[in-house]
């Protein structure tokens, strides 16, 4: 079932939540919602759900309007981030919840809920805890007992608020790999809410980028990453240096830094500002005729395979970079903390006057 | 579990806490009862049974026992939904209305009893209207059961309302989305996960009111056989000196009272032991 979303409003009290929201989602996508809190992410998947009303616009499922109609007949499966389980029903009681309150007519037979939860709880792992309570599970196994609960009426949509949230990184990671394979086995169109980027880059089909109540980008991971659609999309997605400067045409300087480029997106009073990505340098201990930008060696972190390290600018203004080397390439560096380097630039991005993205450049 | 927690607390040594609370509880609440047992236990198993079979005995327990239980059910009821409101909704005077719920254990027994039989007497505020309707308040089983519910409103408001205050709207929410109507989400959802707070509570709140005295017998009647309760028949008993009567009455609401607790924290703790992970 495809969902759309047409010129949504949303102000609660002075404070406006959601302003102008348009989205496409094709059947059987896993829809990302990312932003930070209180860009009006969560509100709009409560929209969508019924459980919050809009100010104006539509939502449509399948082309059909469902602005106006309630929650218990839209037929969403939705996964709160607090897992909002029944404690004192049993993980069994608790998926056969929405079959027991189907009318009487529709309501299957004692022992079709019994086979249809058992499913469920297979398709979660978690048949072997049917009889237990929400208190004796871990916060992943609670958040999955959430989900089969959601699924067991057969959803159209399924709506995911934060829904790993709450658990810890390793249990996360986890379990945004299970669902996707999970969404896989059964497409339903789904939409999640996430402030992790890494989250919503890994399990999305598709990404919603929020900022104080718009939509910033929508588009698959690669090209949301690859070709930020504003200034607000590349900075959330990822660390960035900012590089503050002024440019005279040929090069880009600040102190005793500089960098021979060309570029159209300058200020008319000649200031610039680059952003550099931590993973798009590379550390050598001489400058080079189109790359001058002296550091001192700051502290480092090796995690995995890759290192990320901490520059302190030296004889230019500036906060400290964060590049990341791979592995063999800081052993090769043989690099001690204190150490004069230089910092060379594969790519960088000019940001307009206006703020806007500029250009890519490459320092030659 | 341990029988013993050994952890680090902040109140000195388990040994002196524990021993002050066991002196305490002997001296406030195991002292006076086995007085009443030794007075009881003077008399013989068919002196006592004549006591607590005699017709007016007999008639005040019913008496009582019937009123406390309409006490207590329209209690569960109203303080449920007295909590509730309490709970859920943000209104000018919330505060005091919270503060008001406690009144009656702050106002005087007597006071109350006063009060509330000027008011349901025949030309009172109220008891003109009933008057009216047809129906007598003051000096009918009707006025021991309102003047009881009085006394013991707080205990099912005071142990509902944390629990309501825990439960979160996700919850609700949830329900909503699995097709629940708001009906069927109150019994299934809500009423569900407060059954062993109401249960205590109500429980609470009929055990007071076996016992409740100042504030019912002003609007009583105290009619034997008809409007006269059990405290105030040992009042009697013990006004004629026969303080083995008295004791072997006392001892009926002891009993009551003692088998209903137990019960009711067996129920709560099967009801709530599974759910809390234990």
């Amino acid at each position: 079932m495809s969902i759309r979303v047409e010129q949504i409003h949303k102000r609660f009290g002075d404070f406006t939540a959601l302003s102008d929201i348009n989205l496409d989602v094709q059947e059987g996508q896993l829809v990302g919602l990312l932003g930070p809190s209180g860009s009006g992410k969560t509100t709009l998947l409560r929209i969508i759900a019924g459980l919050e009303k809009a100010d104006q616009g539509r939502v449509l499922f399948h082309g059909k309007d469902v602005t106006n109609l309630d929650v218990r007949k839209r037929r969403v499966g939705f996964v709160f981030q607090q897992y909002a389980l029944f404690r004192h029903l049993t993980v069994a009681d608790n998926v056969a919840f929405g079959l027991r309150m189907l009318p009487r007519n529709e309501r299957p037979s004692r022992r079709d809920i019994r086979q249809q939860v058992t499913q469920l709880l297979e398709l979660v792992q978690l048949d072997h805890l049917a009889g237990r309570y929400p208190a004796q599970l871990s916060g992943g196994q609670k958040q999955r007992v959430a989900l089969a609960r959601a699924l067991a009426l057969k959803p159209e949509v399924l709506l995911l608020d934060e829904p790993f949230g709450a658990l810890d990184a390793k249990v996360r990671k986890e379990l945004r790999r299970w669902l996707r394979r999970l969404h896989e086995r059964i497409p339903v169109t789904s939409l999640f809410v996430t402030h992790d980027q890494e989250e919503a880059m890994e399990v999305s089909d598709q990404v919603v980028v929020m900022s104080q109540g718009r939509v910033e980008q929508m588009a698959n991971p690669l090209t949301v990453y690859e070709q930020p659609a504003s200034r607000f999309v590349f900075d959330f997605l990822g660390h960035i240096n900012a590089l503050k400067g002024l440019y005279d045409g040929q090069s880009w300087q600040s102190g005793d830094a500089h960098l021979r480029l060309t570029t159209e997106g300058a200020c008319p009073n000649g200031e610039l500002t680059l952003y550099l990505r931590p993973h798009e340098a590379d550390l050598r201990r001489e400058p080079s005729d189109s790359a001058h930008l002296p550091v001192t060696l700051g502290t480092r972190s090796v995690f995995g395979g890759t290192v990320t390290l901490e520059l302190e600018p030296q004889g230019w203004a500036g906060d400290v970079l964060e590049v990341e080397l791979s592995r063999d390439a800081w052993e090769h560096l043989n690099a001690q903390p204190g150490d004069r380097l230089f910092v060379h630039p594969r790519q960088l991005q000019t940001v307009t006057c206006n703020g806007n993205l500029g250009p890519r450049v490459t320092p030659a | 579990m341990p029988i013993l927690r050994t952890q680090h607390t902040v109140l000195p040594g388990f040994t002196l806490s524990f021993a002050l609370s066991v002196l305490f509880i002997c001296l406030v609440i195991l002292v006076p009862l086995s007085g009443l047992a030794i007075h009881v236990s003077q008399m013989s198993w068919a002196q006592y049974w004549a006591v607590i079979t005699d017709p007016r005995s007999l008639a005040s327990f019913r008496v009582t026992l019937l009123a406390a239980a309409g006490a207590s059910l329209i209690n569960a009821v109203v303080g449920m939904l007295l909590a509730w409101v309490l709970t859920r909704y943000r209104f000018p005077g919330r505060r005091l209305m919270d503060a008001l719920v406690d009144l009656p254990f702050a106002l005087p027994t007597a006071v109350a009893g006063l009060t509330l039989s000027a008011l349901f007497a025949g030309n009172g505020w109220l008891g003109q209207w009933f008057e009216a309707a047809g129906i007598q308040v003051a000096y009918t089983p009707i006025g021991i059961m309102i003047a009881m519910s009085f006394t013991s409103l707080p205990f099912v408001v005071r142990a509902v309302q944390p629990v309501l205050e825990d439960l979160t709207p996700d919850v609700e929410e949830a329900a909503a989305t699995l097709g629940a109507t708001p009906m069927a989400t109150f019994f299934t959802v809500i009423l569900a996960q407060l059954l062993p707070a109401l249960l205590t509570g109500t429980a609470l709140a009929f055990t007071r009111s076996l016992g409740e005295y100042g504030a019912v017998i002003f609007i009583a009647g105290n009619m034997p056989f008809e409007t006269e309760i059990l405290s105030l028949l040992v009042n009697i008993r013990l006004d004629e000196f026969d303080y083995a009567a008295a004791s072997a009455l006392a001892s009926v609401i002891l009993i009551a009272s003692l088998v209903m607790l137990f019960g009711i924290q067996l129920v709560q703790s099967r009801l709530t032991r599974r759910w809390k992970g234990h």
